[in-house]
């Protein structure tokens, strides 16, 4: 009997067999920079890989960029690239780069910076461009000092603030832009543009990924998931902070401030504290080597899920725990007025009053120390926690620092 | 097919006028009918059975689409299937068999992937995307099946069987999840490491009907074992239904054993 059985079971296999083939496998369509390499990976500070667009921060001016950085790229499975163009300005050098993938259907075009990158000392998001789906904001020309010298290049363009619209994009669907949680408004302090961050709703799907809402948000660093599981680690997607190498002092903001009521349910939100949903504005200055020792990655970044833990913090200028409270109410609402504050940074370290002393000189000029900037419509949005429309337009950023010599 | 569709319905017509005839004899002749069970019985013109099965098989594309590169797993899950049918012997060789079945279709799998079309469902609209990564699937679809075979015994022990089935659903769930991969919007667009679960069950088609050919071997007096290969002839998903790029076909194995009265 058990022959019979056999049979039958060999038949079944038999008869199921035409459908299990695995086919010969097709070209890859992937065109992505994936990395890049280079000769002297100690000179660099920061690898920053957008969709078309890459920034590599050097922390001086290369003196000879075919030994000292000699690049290449690390390109999707299969795709092939070639540098169009390479041109060197002073302390920048630009590479245009094209990948084409296998199936020689997709391709890009990157443009890839070489640069010591230094933070201006104010923004006021004047330039968006809209990068596949949605809007980033990037600096026209930027200013770099090298020995001593302060050079300026009114056309390069360089991207230094990231946001969350990457990860909103994946519950987007058809949403324009200006639904995504970061963009821009002509509603502006000064110039014409600002940066509108609005708490949204990521429909059914986001909530069965436990990302029922999406925080506008906007912060100097990249948003990338690279290296982790978004889905188990969504806060590790945030690599905050560019080397700075200055002490910053205070920091100035234009910003208005609207928040929502309700949560994704339409039930009455509260933060977790059980209050209404609030605003996040802060800045935070740190030891990049301690943050890079404190990053499972070995990228010398914050991210959300050591913001306001790691021990490499050395100052912070928060609105939230400001100690002015004519200021800090403004986190809670400012009428649908401009509110424009100023906000100390404040030590961070246990026991230590004055962060000046906490900072070594000769670190701080070899670009050991990293700045960065966070604003999000809902305090606890990196949680995904907050009201839905809760909203915050920010502009007119100033940093004030120490320079040292 | 047409052709064959006709024959099989003239001979399940003949069949169920032949069932309604001694019906009406046993009206006019003053046997019992237990007695009339036994002529039948010893006659063996109507053989009842109840079989008692699992399926066996997929929801599957017709020649797996250069998508999917490997099957990480599959689980046929627990698929059962329980028939009562009864095959009337026109000759010593050749019989007409119908029955009813309740019967569940399903499967878990996990197939690796490369660029796979994945469309998922937000708050009623369809985000589309491609998967790198990893994609299971879970069916498991009650049906309610009317098998129509046409029967050949072959020899004292081996009798086979070839026909249609229509299957009507009673209860349909086709779900699962993208998983350990990253999705882009567009190929040109960057990665998003994500998890992506779907559920298409609301679209699942309520009907299907396709070929049914087995075998069934008499192991005892009463007991027999059988297989029985059913293949859908309709996509499990109607033309409409555009989430998932290739047809599916219900191919499963119904295995088991029959009590023969």
């Amino acid at each position: 009997m058990r022959k019979q059985i056999l049979s039958l079971l060999a038949l079944a296999g038999a008869l199921l067999l035409p459908t299990s083939c695995i086919k010969d496998e097709e070209p890859n369509v992937e065109c992505d920079i994936e990395s890049i390499v280079v000769a002297d990976n100690s000179l660099i500070t920061n690898v920053k890989i957008d969709r078309d667009q890459a920034l590599v921060s050097l922390k001086r001016k290369s003196a000879d960029f075919a030994s000292e950085i000699n690049p290449s790229y690390v390109v999707s499975e299969g795709a092939t690239y070639t540098v169009d163009s390479r041109s060197d300005n002073g302390a920048v050098h630009t590479e245009h780069v094209t990948v084409t993938s296998e199936n020689k259907e997709y391709s890009k075009t990157y443009t890839v910076l070489y640069t010591p990158t230094q933070i201006p000392d104010s923004f006021s998001f004047e330039y968006w461009k809209t990068d596949g789906k949605f809007e980033e904001t990037y600096e026209k020309g930027f200013s770099i000092v090298v020995d001593g010298e302060e050079i300026h290049y009114p056309d390069i363009d360089i991207y230094l603030w990231d946001s969350g619209n990457l990860g909103f994009s994946a519950v987007a669907g058809s949403k324009k832009a200006k639904e995504y949680p970061t963009f821009s408004t002509d509603i502006a302090a000064k110039g014409s543009y600002a940066a509108r961050l609005i708490t949204r709703k990521t429909g059914s799907l986001g909530a069965t990924l436990n990302k029922p809402i999406a925080a506008g948000n906007i912060f100097l660093g990249d948003f990338s998931g690279d290296g982790i599981n978004m889905l188990k680690e969504p806060l590790k997607a945030t690599r905050m902070g560019y080397p700075y190498d200055k002490i910053p002092t205070s920091i100035e903001v234009r910003f208005k401030y609207k928040r929502g009521t309700y949560d994704y349910n339409d039930n009455v939100f509260k933060t977790r504290e059980g209050g209404p949903d609030f605003c996040a504005f802060y800045a935070i200055f740190f030891d990049n080597v301690k943050a890079k020792e404190e990053n499972p990655l070995d990228i010398p970044t914050l991210d959300g899920s050591n913001l306001f833990t790691s021990e490499s913090i050395i100052a912070m200028a928060n609105l939230h725990t400001c100690d002015d409270p004519e200021v800090r109410k403004y986190e809670n609402g400012t009428d649908g007025e401009w509110v424009h504050i100023e906000l100390p940074f404040k030590s961070y370290i246990e026991g230590v009053t004055d962060y000046r002393e906490a900072i070594d000189i000769e670190r701080l000029k070899a670009q050991e120390y990293s700045l960065t900037i966070v604003a999000c419509a809902s305090y606890y949005g990196d949680y995904f926690e907050g009201a839905i429309d809760s909203e915050m337009i920010i502009d007119d950023i100033k940093l004030h620092y120490e320079t040292v010599e | 097919m047409k052709k064959h569709i006709i024959l099989l319905l003239l001979a399940t017509f003949s069949l169920s006028s032949a069932m309604a005839r001694p019906s009406r004899d046993a009206e006019s002749e003053k046997s019992t009918l237990s007695e009339k069970y036994q002529e039948y019985k010893s006659q063996k013109v109507y053989e009842f059975s109840v079989k008692a099965g699992f399926n066996l098989g997929g929801s599957a594309p017709m020649g797996l689409p250069a998508e999917i590169r490997q099957i990480n797993g599959f689980s046929p899950t627990l698929a059962l299937a329980i028939t009562g049918d009864v095959t009337r012997w026109f000759n010593a060789h050749w019989g007409m068999t119908a029955g009813l079945r309740f019967e569940i279709k399903g499967m878990e799998t996990n197939a690796g992937v490369k660029n796979y079309v994945i469309k998922l469902q937000n708050d009623g609209g369809y985000i589309e995307g491609n998967y790198w990564g990893d994609v299971i699937t879970k069916v498991n679809n009650q049906y309610l099946t009317i098998p129509v075979q046409a029967a050949y015994r072959a020899s004292e022990r081996w009798t086979v069987r070839a026909g249609l089935y229509a299957s009507f659903m009673l209860h349909g769930n086709f779900d699962g999840e993208a998983l350990n991969g990253y999705m882009r919007t567009d190929p040109t667009d960057p990665k998003l490491e994500t998890s992506a679960p779907y559920d298409f069950s609301e679209d699942l088609r309520n009907f299907d009907w396709g070929i049914d050919v087995g075998a069934q071997w008499v192991a005892y007096k009463h007991f027999s074992i059988y297989a029985d290969l059913t293949w859908g002839m309709l996509p499990i998903f109607p033309d409409s239904f555009t989430a998932v790029d290739f047809k599916m076909y219900n191919v499963y194995v119904n295995l088991g054993f029959a009590y023969v009265f």
